[in-house]
């Protein structure tokens, strides 16, 4: 019997399982640690303040500075923060299963009887508490598709929006762009896709240099009701947090 | 109705009586990857309903999600590369353009052309059970998008690249290399910004098991740590991305119909009826070649022919698991030995063989008949006209590179005394010591004669083929090689050349020769033998110490097997060398975690597992 599931290896789900990494079980669809703002290369809202922040996040907050990932004007070298992030897991002892999906979820004493599909194949765990942070189960706000562009050494033409739905999230290296492009919250991989060939192709043509280095493996996404909880099942989408750093935080100071 | 799971890695099989399936379909892909996609797509184009299944959330698999961007021989012709044109159009206008192939317009190409064809693509989505009427796949159990429905379908193609599906459905498997299991390593692929394109790295990480949660979810994380560095600079190589798919190399394979393996191709036994032609080196990965099958090692080291290219005919049956209709392999899980999967498994050949298991398919369902019954001339001429079977692609054996500008060369295996005496007395002697194991008795008296020669080169490779031809007559001339601890590197191969004092060594344990025991005891217990010469050159792992280690180990134990008197020693011997963490650190003083720790650590394992052995055997 787990003391917890977490749904989702986001920042707030390892921070929740750092706590108690032997009696957590962490679990994911995918293949990735904090994708929900390192694989949408989007990293929010900034960082949080120093100030109030528990021991491991303000140690974690330490390394990625020292390592120039969080720069001083408040940037991020986001996809140097997935190793950093690996290194930090596998520290704690927090090894999750990855592409783990849920068949069904069974309510059973104090707890939930949790048949799991995993490459292993089937499996039924007990947790006495559910923890999903993935904000799959949540209702869309906006949802987007993200691409890190890749910007020539000599274009100087700064990138300004066209149309409303389009954004670019700047990171902390040089010509580091992502293209931010608002998608439906129906739309499934195959439309967002689509999408995003037809809107990039048909771009203004002083951007013609610039082209998609790198399409994002996972919709960045934003939820109406950041939480919801039914008994021991309880949803908080880690995105909510506005941050890395705020999500794992948070994770760490979750009571149990 | 049988329905048919796996419950932690085992089988489990229930009657269920009759079963409501809520939709149809011909054919249903499991695993849109390399060769999923170009299966799914082929069999919609023939008109086939066609449900294409796949866990991540795109088509292309290792090609697209595993970051594996660029093509390493393979044969041309195909659907794939129909596609690989559109895909290439995207390159430079949407997509940044780079030296191999963009694995987001590949993704959008195939994603497009899929539903161009009306695939049903279900992604994020995994097979969870097999329904079968004896040995006759019905359909599957699905997880999608939360909900778990039933699908039924009258042929499956398991593109798992683990044989995922067949192992669900019963089929009999094999896993890496006959003597360990052992499968070859993986890389987890980074792409970095170099100059305005991008690159990847390709290097051996470790070995996992990739049907084991935890293991492979660890092998994940490790990996993902291995890239992180003390302090990021911006310049060059700025980090991209970790590709979300593991690099596997070899997972589970089926046991086919028929099994394709590297001896009985070396031997010349091939297939009159190919469906395509896979072209490549025998590239293995892993540099534990120690504990390879004895013609791999024959092949790669003593002979040093790791960068010989080879055509390989490939037959149907390799596609079909014994025992099961309405279910057929492609990618890296078909039938192949560790041996020949480690050439028969690069990109091309791999969307090749969905093709082919697709057009199958269409023949089975179309003309109503088992999957082995499949007229063979029926599928070639269809693969023919797709240009997917090109008897061009049978380009024999040669030494090719994917170097501009390298010249090939055809190679046609030696027959006349005065060739192979030539072959012998050079650098590259591969091809004629290659040719003196085909030839055998034949050669041997000039093998014989020509030890007394006075060229160092036609002495020590004579004494070299006469081993490859289990004939003695050389011993004394490989002891010598191995006490002068000969640092000659054989010049064959255009990336693994083999030394031959190890191979000395590989040679005199496949004869079993007891007289060297002692300095093969030396090599593996001398604290001293680091501190030569031949292994100063070594910065970080000391490869060439671990070749002399590895073989000098597998060597005294067929020693120690065939000669009873010896064991006790030999026991001794190995218990000295292996039984503590210094062994470890001659060769190594880096992490505990990656290929170079996991051979080292193997080596050990191995050993003292061996002392077990021949104790219980005393
Ligand atoms: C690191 C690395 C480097 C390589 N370099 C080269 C190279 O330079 N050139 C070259 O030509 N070849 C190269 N190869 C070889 C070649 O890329 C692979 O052998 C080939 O792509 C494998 O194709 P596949 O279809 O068998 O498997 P994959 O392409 O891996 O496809 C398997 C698919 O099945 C899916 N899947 C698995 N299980 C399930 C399930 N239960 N349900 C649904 N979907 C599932 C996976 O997500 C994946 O998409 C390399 C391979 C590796 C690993």
């Amino acid at each position: 019997m787990y003391d917890i599931l977490v749904i989702g290896t986001t920042f707030y789900g390892l921070g929740v399982a750092q706590q108690n990494a032997k009696n957590t079980l962490v679990i994911d669809r995918g293949t990735k640690l904090g994708y929900e703002f390192i694989n949408t290369f989007n990293p929010g809202d900034g960082c949080e303040k120093e100030k109030g922040l528990s021991a491991v996040a303000a140690m974690f907050l330490k390394k990625m500075k020292n390592k120039r990932i969080f720069h001083e004007n408040g940037l991020y070298h986001l996809p140097a923060l997935e190793p950093m992030l690996c290194a930090w897991a596998d520290h704690f002892g927090i090894t999750p299963y990855f592409m783990t999906d849920i068949v069904s979820i069974t309510p059973k004493g104090d707890g939930f009887a949790v048949v799991l599909n995993t490459v292993s194949g089937l499996k039924t765990v007990m947790a006495a508490k559910i923890l999903d942070t993935t904000g799959n189960n949540l209702k869309i706000k906006s949802k987007a598709i993200n691409s890190l562009l890749m910007i020539p050494k000599n274009f100087s033409i700064s990138l300004e929006p066209w149309i409303n739905g389009c954004r670019f999230i700047y990171g902390a290296l040089s010509r580091q762009v992502a293209l931010s492009l608002t998608i439906s919250p129906d739309d499934d991989w195959v439309a967002a896709r689509r999408k995003l060939h037809v809107f990039w192709d048909s771009r203004p043509k002083k951007y013609a240099p610039v082209t998609l280095a790198m399409v994002a493996d996972f919709f960045d996404i934003e939820t109406f009701f950041p939480k919801k909880s039914n008994g021991n099942y309880i949803q908080i989408a880690s995105k909510s947090f506005g941050n890395p750093l705020a999500a794992l935080d948070a994770g760490i100071k979750w009571s149990f | 109705m049988i329905l048919s799971q796996i419950y932690d890695n085992c089988i489990s099989k229930s009657c269920i009586g009759n079963i409501l399936f809520s939709e149809s379909y011909d054919v249903v892909v499991a695993g849109l990857g390399t060769a999923g996609s170009i299966a799914a797509i082929t069999a919609a184009k023939n008109n086939l309903k066609t449900l294409g299944v796949e866990r991540f959330n795109c088509m292309g698999g290792t090609i697209t999600a595993g970051g594996v961007s660029g093509y390493y021989f393979g044969g041309r012709g195909g659907l794939y590369e129909e596609i690989d044109r559109i895909s290439d159009s995207y390159q430079g206008s949407v997509y940044t353009n780079i030296r191999n192939k963009n694995i987001d317009a590949k993704k959008y190409a195939l994603e497009q052309e899929a539903l161009r064809e009306g695939v049903d693509i279900r992604l994020e989505s995994v097979i969870i059970g097999v329904y079968l009427k004896a040995n006759k796949v019905q359909g599957i159990k699905l997880l999608s998008n939360g909900k778990v429905c039933n699908i039924s379908c009258r042929i499956i193609i398991d593109c798992t690249g683990d044989a995922e599906i067949c192992k669900m459905a019963g089929a009999a498997l094999r896993r890496g290399r006959d003597g360990d299991a052992k499968v070859m390593p993986f890389t987890s692929v980074k792409n970095f910004v170099d100059a305005d394109t991008i690159e990847r790295t390709n290097f051996d990480m470790g070995r996992v098991e990739q049907s084991d949660v935890e293991a492979l979810s660890s092998a994940i994380v490790k990996s993902g740590a291995h890239y992180n560095e003390a302090y990021y600079t911006d310049g060059k190589h700025n980090l991209l991305g970790i590709m979300p798919l593991l690099g596997l190399r070899e997972g589970n394979r089926i046991v086919g119909k028929a099994t394709l393996g590297l001896k009985d191709y070396l031997q010349g036994k091939q297939t009159d009826r190919p469906v395509f032609y896979g072209y490549a080196d025998v590239d293995k990965h892993g540099i534990d070649n120690a504990f390879e099958s004895e013609t791999m090692i024959d092949w790669f080291v003593a002979c040093n022919l790791g960068a010989l290219n080879i055509s390989v005919p490939v037959p149907f049956e390799v596609m079909i698991p014994k025992g099961l209709d309405g279910i057929l392999a492609a990618g890296r899980c078909m039938s192949f030995d560790h041996d020949m999967l480690s050439c028969v498994r690069m990109a091309r050949d791999m969307q090749k063989s969905g093709e082919v298991a697709a057009t199958a398919a269409y023949l089975a369902i179309t003309r109503n008949i088992a999957l082995e019954d499949v007229s063979y001339e029926q599928l070639a001429s269809i693969l023919r006209k797709t240009g997917c079977l090109n008897d061009e692609n049978n380009r024999g054996i040669r030494f090719d590179s994917p170097r501009k500008g390298f010249e090939i060369e055809d190679v046609y295996w030696l027959k006349g005394a005065d060739e192979v005496k030539a072959g012998l007395d050079s650098d590259c002697p591969g091809v004629a010591l290659w040719s003196c194991k085909l030839l055998g008795e034949d050669i041997k008296p000039h093998l014989i004669s020509w030890m007394s020669s006075k060229s160092v080169k036609l002495r020590k490779h004579s004494a070299m083929a006469l081993a490859l031809t289990d004939s003695v007559e050389g011993l004394p001339i490989l002891r010598d090689m191995i006490v002068e601890r000969d640092l000659t590197m054989l010049q064959d191969c255009r990336k693994n050349n083999q030394m031959r004092g190890y191979i000395a060594i590989y040679l005199v344990g496949k004869l079993c020769d007891k007289d060297i025991a002692d300095e093969l005891i030396d090599i593996i217990t001398n604290p001293n033998e680091q501190n030569r010469d031949i292994y100063k050159t070594e910065k970080g792992f000391k490869n060439i110490l671990y070749q002399y280690l590895s073989f000098a180990t597998t060597s005294l134990v067929r020693i120690a097997n065939s000669n009873k008197s010896l064991r006790p020693k030999i026991v001794a011997a190995l218990k000295n060398a292996f039984d503590d963490e210094m062994y470890i650190e001659r060769l190594y003083t880096g992490s505990r975690w990656g290929c170079d720790y996991l051979v080292s650590a193997d080596l050990k394992t191995y050993a003292l597992n061996e002392v077990k052995k021949l104790q219980r055997g005393k």
